[in-house]
């Protein structure tokens, strides 16, 4: 069809009814949003303003739930499937017929598109923000500020790749396929579980709170993998994996922010203000070696500098200056 | 020592506050409410003597359905939804004037089956690609060619176009009427586990 055809039968479709008219243009805006090459910013904005309408909304969710959905349609990608494949699916005639006609044309080029890209989608939160991301298999991703996440999927494996920042893991297990999550040359593969990656400056830490998995070091010479059970905690270094043990019921301070606030037990100020830091433009700065080893128990919003500096000032009678977006805390 | 004020009082604060609660709510209504579209439809079409009107319908609800839960999230949603589905036909009923006042008691008694876990909640990755498939064979023949071509073969929208000999616009009015259409047959024509 010439796009001259396809805009004069567009409009003779709209005359459907308010709400066939809305699904229309929501399914259009879907579809510029995931296809177009050139979206921006500036598409963003434009996108977010028309759904804050909440008639609009409906209308996406909709429809955008169904094109998610329909992404596991990429299981019928005609690639070999490893020996441990599950039982072979039932039927699939539709599929079958279009894979057979496309299939001289399209082979090499299907095997090159999927080892190349498993067509990535990217979530990123700024500083401050946090986001949380419900997949179609009802498993949750919580991303905590400054972060960035990768998710795709495939018929034999669900794969994250957390770029940058931490995230809180909440996932439904299937057996046929993995959860594996990718982080500073680290691989975790969840059995089934709720767990919190956290990339630090030179280590990654990860957090079992429910089930199992399992975390291997890649990239350097040897390879070394463990087990984990819930409360233990991991911090993988280049070539070093250390493990601590915490009372399950402690953890959840670790997932406070997901509640908007920070948890604070026998925390030096120091720990406190480079918590913070990472929640706020805005940043704290400990200028007195003995002021940051004072310790405190508190719960703090994460946007809370000024609670942080109340603290300060009326529990220690410490001494405030603000100078350059920084807060600066001595005697 | 807790203080929630501060976060109230920011204005980012609050703004990212009201963005984790709209998250909540998307999530959901695309978990919940609309996997009862086909149960909603087919009460819609026993009730309502025009069936054309069921798209419009479903978004009346959807629509209250969302804003109601803006404001607070109900403890059954399967209750909740048709509640407000009920209200929506009887003032439909009496707003029409075309049938007498009578048939507003006659609506089909709010029937309302306890909340069992969905079809959805059960869904494992291979029943949702059998559920896909059957959905896919029900879209007119171009729209699931150029969906095929897209979901299956990964391809874009330019090398669609190619394959299928028409201008890109052409693929996404395709591609824009097989989305509606498999939502259709996905939320709309029920999904039987």
């Amino acid at each position: 069809m010439s796009d001259k055809a396809a805009d004069t039968e567009r409009e003779t479709r709209a005359g459907a009814g308010p709400a066939e008219a809305r699904r229309i243009e929501a399914a259009d805006r879907i579809l510029a949003r995931r296809l177009s090459p050139d979206w921006n910013e500036e598409s963003q904005r434009e996108l977010d303003a028309w759904l804050e309408d909440p008639a609009n909304r409906i209308a996406y969710l909709r429809l955008d739930s169904v094109w998610d959905r329909a992404g596991r349609l990429e299981a019928f990608r005609p690639l070999k499937r490893p020996v441990t494949a599950p039982a072979p699916q039932s039927r699939r005639p539709l599929i079958f017929k279009f894979a057979a006609a496309a299939a001289a044309a399209a082979a090499i080029l299907v095997s090159s598109l999927y080892f190349a890209q498993p067509s990535m989608r990217t979530y990123a939160t700024a500083v401050g923000e946090r986001q949380t991301i419900t997949l179609t298999d009802g498993s949750t991703i919580a991303l905590n500020t400054n972060s960035v996440l990768k998710l795709s999927a495939n018929a034999n494996a669900r794969m994250a790749v957390l770029e940058r920042g931490e995230a809180f893991f909440q996932i439904r297990h299937d057996a046929t396929r993995p959860f594996i999550v990718t982080a500073a040359g680290h691989r975790i593969t969840d059995l089934g579980t709720k767990f919190i990656v956290r990339e630090e400056t030179d280590a990654l830490k990860v957090t079992l709170i429910e089930g199992r998995a399992r975390i291997e070091t890649s990239g350097t010479a040897r390879h070394r993998a463990t087990d984990l059970t819930p409360g233990e905690t991991v911090i993988a270094s280049a070539g070093a994996l250390e493990k601590t043990m915490r009372p399950v019921a402690k953890l959840r301070n670790e997932v406070s922010w997901q509640r908007g606030v920070l948890v604070f037990e026998n925390a030096t100020l120091a720990d406190a203000a480079r918590e913070l830091n990472r929640y706020n433009a805005q940043k704290l700065f400990i200028a007195d070696a003995g002021v940051a080893k004072l310790k405190f128990d508190a719960t703090i919003p994460t946007n809370g500098i000024q609670t942080f500096t109340r603290v300060a000032q009326q529990v220690f009678g410490l001494k405030i200056e603000r100078r350059d977006g920084e807060v600066i805390v001595s005697r | 020592m807790t203080d929630t004020s501060e976060a109230d009082r920011g204005n980012a604060g609050a703004r990212s506050l009201e963005m984790i609660a709209r998250a909540d709510i998307d999530a959901w209504f695309v978990r919940e409410v609309l996997p009862l579209e086909a149960a909603l439809t087919q009460y819609f079409r026993h009730n309502w003597r025009d069936a054309a009107g069921a798209a419009d319908f479903l978004q009346d609800v959807y629509l209250r359905v969302y804003e109601a839960a803006a404001k607070e999230f109900p403890i059954s949603t399967r209750s909740f939804v048709f509640t407000i589905a009920h209200n929506l036909l009887v003032d439909r009923v009496r707003r029409a004037k075309v049938i007498p006042l009578e048939a507003v008691e006659n609506l089909e008694a709010l029937n309302v089956p306890a909340d069992v876990p969905g079809p959805e909640a059960h869904a494992v990755a291979r029943d949702e690609l059998r559920r896909l498939e059957a959905a896919l064979e029900k879209l007119p023949p171009r729209a699931r060619q150029a969906f095929a071509l897209h979901h299956i073969e990964g391809l874009t929208v330019r090398e669609i176009a190619q394959r299928m000999s028409i201008g890109e616009r052409g693929v996404t009015w395709h591609l824009n009427e097989g989305l509606r259409a498999l939502a259709t047959a996905l939320y709309g024509e029920g999904e039987k586990p």
